[in-house]
């Protein structure tokens, strides 16, 4: 008999109806619960990441082939810097926004970093040297087409 | 730096944490990998040929370095979504077996 006067179960239906309990919970977390390891695809990311890669090209092919006449000197340059500068800023705003994106945030950090080096150089050499153009458009082509893939392949996440 | 060796050690550290998944990951990273490679060895000759400064060397080496991480995390995406699809597909096998042994409407 139970305290209220009741019939109590016996003690082995008792503890099937426990996990009886702990089974249905489990089976609701089961239902509710798809595990995400990355973030979901974000097409303004490469959007943006596609509109970075354009201004970071236009400023080294203007170094690489430059009109008759053009100032390629870093003070000149500083304008398309600024901006490149600003739009990667709001590429690392836009990857931090997103949960389970510490890889992309990592990425765009290093391009950032790989940027401002190839800013030095200039604002070192007042000019970038020639020979070196074509590794930096490179290395950035390189980098921002890493940074595409790896939102791209989020699009198989299921 | 021997960027030839860093950018093999880098490769076979990413195949390692692969695992499994390196083989169903689908971009060809021998071909990036092969590009740095290069450029390292073209940085060199700059340098022997007086074309650029040491700074400039070494800071070009820095961005081949920074490239190498942002390939490196693209693997980890790669391996991540591969895993995460194999323990949701997982889940969803599990849950479509407990609901069926249930009688749970499918």
């Amino acid at each position: 008999m139970s305290a209220d006067g009741g019939i109590m179960p016996p003690p082995a239906f008792r503890v099937r109806g426990s996990r009886a309990i702990t089974l249905f919970s489990f089976l609701v977390l089961l239902a509710a619960c798809h595990v995400q390891l990355v973030s979901d695809y974000d097409e303004e990311l490469v959007k943006d990441a596609t509109e970075v890669e354009k201004e970071i090209d236009a400023l080294l092919q203007e170094q690489r082939n430059p009109v008759r006449g053009s100032d390629l000197s870093y003070e000149a340059s500083k304008p398309a810097y600024n901006k490149i500068e600003v739009e990667l800023h709001a590429l690392l705003t836009r990857a931090q926004s997103h949960e389970n994106n510490n890889e992309t945030v990592s990425q765009v950090e290093a391009l950032i970093k790989t940027v401002r080096l190839l800013e030095e150089i200039h604002q070192r050499d007042n000019r970038l040297p020639p020979a070196t153009i074509g590794i930096q458009q490179d290395i950035i082509g390189r980098d921002i087409s890493s940074i595409i893939r790896s939102e791209n392949a989020k699009k198989a996440g299921r | 730096m021997d960027i030839g060796t860093v950018t093999v050690n880098a490769l076979n550290a990413a195949r390692t944490a692969a695992g499994a998944t390196w083989g169903q990951i689908q971009h060809n990273f021998d071909k990036d990998i092969n590009a740095v490679i290069e450029n390292g060895a073209n940085i060199e000759i700059l340098l022997k040929t007086n074309q650029i400064s040491e700074d400039d060397a070494a800071d070009l080496l820095k961005e081949e370095s920074l490239s190498l991480f942002i390939l490196s995390q693209e693997m980890i995406v790669d391996g991540e979504v591969i895993a995460q699809n194999a323990i949701n597909a997982a889940i969803d096998v599990l849950w479509t077996a407990v609901k069926a042994a249930a009688k749970l409407p499918l």
